[in-house]
């Protein structure tokens, strides 16, 4: 048996200030690198399925530049067995798809799984175009799966909200993406990261996939980048240390402000205060 | 190093051959011929005049003794004794040497200091004052006799036979006659207070062995029988010398009030005779089954013992190990292998572990010989997992690398240091760990920062101070780095406080300093410990090549943890910068006037050792010095303090372990401290300011008992 992961490893803002809404470039000290979680959820899938089954390979697949080899070499500690990366950098959904599908015709599959979104760009569109491609069916955010392989069947279950879940019952080959709770992924042991250093990864050219350009039609485009609105259920709580007119800044602007070092509002205790306001009467001769 | 422990041992052995031989014969020289008398018997009077018949004969046949049945019997016992212990001794270097080498033998000097001090000094062991007095009394009991026999064997081999020259002679032999008496009456009192406190007072930690008792009741045996024999023959023979034996004489004095006549007290000899040197055999034979193996074990083990810093966990090679830390037997060391045979079941590292205190599963002693059991039965099962295995799951996962266990034991053993190498195998070849860490390990590796908040977060605390970024270019590079640590800098809004602090004592005094702020990682010590040593060397490698970036070449931090491994284990992983103990610093500043102490404190608050401070780094006296002489806190101390403080609970990862068993090493803590009656507890540690935090408030002490972190009472005396 042959599963397909796909992963993608994100640069993922945990700072909500990091994007710069004039230019729309990201402070990468705000950012950092990892195996998007999802996928992770998904490999760990793969993996189990590969251990409880006789003869069954896990292929780990990634579009992107360099940075996406170490998403392959963590699938490959927990568990994969090959590393293919498309050396492909476009963050279209539908060109990704494109050539994604592709490799994965000429690798041959019983069934492809992928993360329900990645947490960087948030589209969770890849896996829906990559099925249409494929033209195999496809459930998106599972958290159960179980195989049949006899009847070539899979039963999967999503969330449908408020607790409740829904059954599917889907023919093999297909594509699902992963919801959280589906599993809860394996912390790779060492001999495998150390092995996944030694390991070469296969990395496709995107032009050896074959002529496709009257398909190469990119779908989305960047508009512009907004501010979100404060979230009002989480508050922001500010260092305690700050003065009191900085904190106020912070709640207001939801962690956004930075305290100023020069402003007009002062700072200090009673007398230093009386004396700044004093001078400043006196400067603005008022009195 | 193989080569080296087969040529130690060895030597070990042979002296041990020696020895045996030599008792043989000295008991064969003073038993078999002196039996009959004293210098008389060769000799016309006791000042050793002329030669009577037997003396002539003697000299005749070259100073030797036609030999006897009784002295067949006995040579065939002791050579089958010998035989015994050879076979016993050997049979355990091949369990030790099971396992993978590794035993340092550098500094050789200190060595030899170290065996002088603890095993002839008893310096450990006489930290229990009862156990050690009575123990060092046995100790050199037999060392005293030992010296004897060797004193005997150098006459009767070289020195008389060579020259003629007789060293025990009959000005000499009443003094020898005393030495060997009070000799033997030392070991005897030892042994009876070794016999009171194992079976009168009952200490909960020394278990009940009865092979310990059995070693106890023979070594009674012995004693009095020697005694006994000795007295008898003194008074059948009617020997000059009866006054210069008083405990031997005294003792058959007693025997010849139940025992008339002549014929009797004959026999009563022999028996006697016989009675102690087969128990004496017995004795020597059963060295390498019985509780008497820790003589030879124990003292190799003080020998070969651990002397890098107390605070450095072994570099695990990564690159070139198969197999990583101990997931059988046979993965540990010869030395770690070694270390279960030293182990005497003293107890003391059971008494002071934080962990059997507050009722969970671990217990040191219990996992030494538990391995201990595990590498006898080993021929047969090599490959067994040890945990789930001699070790359980909870045990190994319950330390808090407090290092109370290595600090209390008398032979030196290291129980801390096995479990840190069962941790290793479970975490990085198994993946098998308590699921609380799972996220920490990937928090660390992709933010930096056990909590996930990013390095961004790391400056928050310096809030509005002006302090001196290295990493900004325009900047000149201050003299010392201070390091704020994850607690300090990311997730703990009390700590952060803390950190401030230090910065604002800092900029009191004048010092010049600077901070990496978002550009610290880790210092990785929670991985370390918890056994991640492929995370812990990755952070560590990246914050060492930061430091040489950034050219750094004194750093100062106020969490134990950070400054304990960079002073103690990042030297080993390429680090050449100073590590400045902050305490000594800040007492420094105060000294020299750079900081000027403006209001005392004068409260009453306690002070709690930290582990990572205190016993790992040997810091206990300026903190102290601090509070009582300059700031002015009226300091009470508690029960557990120093050497001996008790564990908040934190180390070893157990502080982001949610649930569990028996009791909260912080909550007995505090209720400890609670008892001093003072205002509060002074903690040195973010760690433990975490810990007590919480148990405060579960106590429901959160008006009532203060929690200050020291620094914070520095600044509150000094701004």
């Amino acid at each position: 048996m042959k599963i397909i992961v796909c992963v993608k490893q994100i640069g993922y803002i945990y700072d909500p200030t990091a994007i710069n809404l004039a230019t729309g470039e990201i402070d990468p000290e705000k950012m950092v690198s990892m195996l998007n979680p999802y996928d992770e959820i998904a490999v760990e899938e793969a993996i189990k399925i590969k251990e409880s089954e006789n003869d069954c390979e896990v292929i780990a697949i990634t579009a992107g530049g360099p940075e996406g080899d170490n998403a392959l070499k963590y699938s490959f500690a927990m568990g994969a067995d090959r590393m293919i990366r498309l050396d492909y950098e476009n963050t279209d959904p539908s060109l990704i798809s494109l050539f994604l599908a592709k490799a994965i015709e000429k690798i041959g599959y019983d069934m492809v799984l992928c993360g329900k979104k990645s947490m960087d760009s948030n589209g969770g569109q890849v896996g829906s175009f990559l099925a249409e491609r494929l033209h195999i069916p496809q459930v998106s955010g599972i958290v159960s799966l179980k195989l049949s392989l006899n009847d070539k069947k899979a039963v999967v279950e999503r969330y449908l909200g408020k607790g409740d879940r829904e059954e599917l019952e889907c023919d093999l080959p297909a594509l699902f993406t992963t919801e959280m709770g589906l599993n809860d992924p394996r912390y790779p042991a060492l001999p495998g990261r150390l092995l996944a250093d030694k390991t070469n990864i296969e990395i496709l050219d995107i032009n050896s996939l074959g002529d496709s350009s009257d398909k190469a039609v990119g779908l989305t485009d960047i508009l512009k980048f907004s501010q979100p609105r404060p979230k009002t259920r989480k508050t922001f709580s500010p260092d305690s240390n700050l003065s009191a007119t900085d904190r106020l800044k912070l709640m207001m602007s939801g962690g956004g402000a930075k305290p100023k070092e020069d402003s007009n509002v002062l700072e200090g205790s009673a007398d230093e205060l009386s004396g700044h306001i004093l001078k400043y009467l006196i400067q603005e001769q008022i009195i | 190093m193989q080569q080296m422990n087969a040529v130690k041992s060895l030597i070990v052995f042979l002296f041990f051959i020696v020895f045996t031989l030599t008792s043989a014969h000295a008991t064969e020289y003073y038993s078999f011929h002196m039996a009959g008398s004293d210098c008389t018997m060769c000799h016309d009077d006791v000042s050793g005049g002329e030669l009577n018949d037997v003396g002539t004969q003697f000299e005749e046949n070259g100073y030797r003794f036609p030999i006897t049945q009784k002295e067949i019997l006995f040579y065939a016992l002791s050579g089958l004794a010998i035989l015994a212990i050879f076979f016993g001794l050997f049979r355990r270097y091949k369990l030790w040497s099971s396992g993978r080498p590794g035993a340092k033998m550098d500094r050789i000097a200190k060595r030899w200091d170290g065996l002088f001090v603890n095993v002839f000094g008893q310096d450990k062991i006489l930290k229990n004052s009862l156990a050690g007095q009575g123990h060092l009394l046995l100790f050199w009991s037999f060392t005293l006799l030992g010296i004897a026999v060797i004193f005997i064997l150098i006459q009767e081999y070289i020195v008389l036979p060579l020259w003629g020259v007789r060293l025990i002679n009959s000005y000499f032999y009443p003094f020898f006659r005393l030495f060997l008496d009070i000799s033997g009456l030392i070991g005897l009192i030892g042994a009876i207070i070794l016999a009171y406190r194992r079976y009168i007072i009952k200490p909960k930690e020394l278990g009940d062995n009865l092979d310990d008792g059995l070693s106890l009741l023979f070594l009674i045996v012995v004693f009095l029988t020697g005694f006994l024999a000795t007295g008898i023959r003194n008074q059948l023979y009617q020997s000059e010398w009866t006054n210069w034996a008083p405990v031997a004489s005294s003792l058959a004095w007693g025997l010849k009030l139940v025992v008339r006549e002549e014929e009797g007290l004959k026999v009563c000899f022999n028996v006697l005779w016989w009675v102690h040197s087969l128990i004496g055999l017995i004795f020597l034979a059963a060295i390498p089954y019985s509780k008497l193996l820790h003589a030879f074990t124990s003292s190799l083990n003080i020998f070969c013992r651990n002397l890098e810093p107390k605070g450095a966990l072994p570099v695990l090679d990564i690159a070139s190990s198969e197999t990583y830390g101990a997931g059988k037997i046979n993965d540990f060391t010869f030395k770690h292998l070694l270390e279960l045979d030293a182990c005497t079941q003293c107890g003391r590292c059971q008494e002071n572990c934080p962990a059997l205190i507050s009722e969970k599963h671990l217990n040191p002693k219990s996992i030494v010989q538990n391995l201990k059991k595990h590498m006898e039965a080993s021929s047969a099962s090599n490959s067994a997992t040890l945990i789930g295995g001699p070790v359980t799951d909870e045990e190994i996962w319950e330390c808090t690398t407090c290092l109370n266990c290595i600090e209390h034991c008398p032979v030196f053993i290291e129980p801390m240091l096995k479990i840190v190498e069962m941790r290793r195998n479970a975490v990085l070849e198994k993946s098998n760990f308590p699921a609380e860490f799972k996220q920490i390990f990937k928090n660390l590796e992709i933010f930096g920062d056990p909590k996930g908040k990013g390095k961004v977060t790391r400056e928050g605390w310096v809030s509005n101070l002006k302090i001196n970024r290295i990493y900004q270019k325009d900047n000149a590079t201050p003299e010392i780095l201070f390091w704020a640590g994850c607690i300090g800098a990311t997730y703990d809004e009390r700590s952060k406080s803390t950190t401030n602090a230090v910065a604002k004592i800092f900029q009191k005094a004048g010092v010049s300093f600077g901070i990496l702020g978002k550009e610290e990682f880790c210092c990785g010590d929670p991985a370390r410990r918890i056994g991640n040593e492929y995370l812990f060397q990755k952070l560590a490698l990246k914050n060492i090549e930061t430091m040489k970036k950034y050219g750094v070449k004194k750093l100062v931090t106020h969490c134990p943890h950070c400054f304990n491994t960079f002073k103690n284990e990042y030297p080993a992983l390429g680090a050449d910068f100073e590590v400045i103990d902050i305490f000594e610093f800040i007492k420094t500043l105060l000294d020299q006037g750079k900081l000027e102490v403006k209001s005392k404190i004068g409260e009453s608050f306690t002070y709690h050792d930290p582990c990572y401070l205190g016993r790992y780094n040997l810091v206990y006296e300026t903190p102290r010095d601090i509070l009582k002489s300059h700031i002015g806190v009226n300091l009470t101390e508690m029960e557990r303090i120093k050497e001996t403080s008790f564990c908040c609970g934190a180390g070893g990862g157990n502080m982001w372990r949610g649930v569990s068993a028996g009791k909260r090493m912080e909550n007995l803590r505090i209720q400890e401290a609670v008892k001093t009656e003072v205002k509060g507890i002074v903690t040195a540690c973010p760690h433990c300011d975490i810990m007590f935090d919480s148990a405060i408030q579960q106590e429901g002490m959160g008006y009532t008992f203060k929690l200050v972190n020291l620094i914070e009472l520095v600044k509150q005396a000094v701004l």
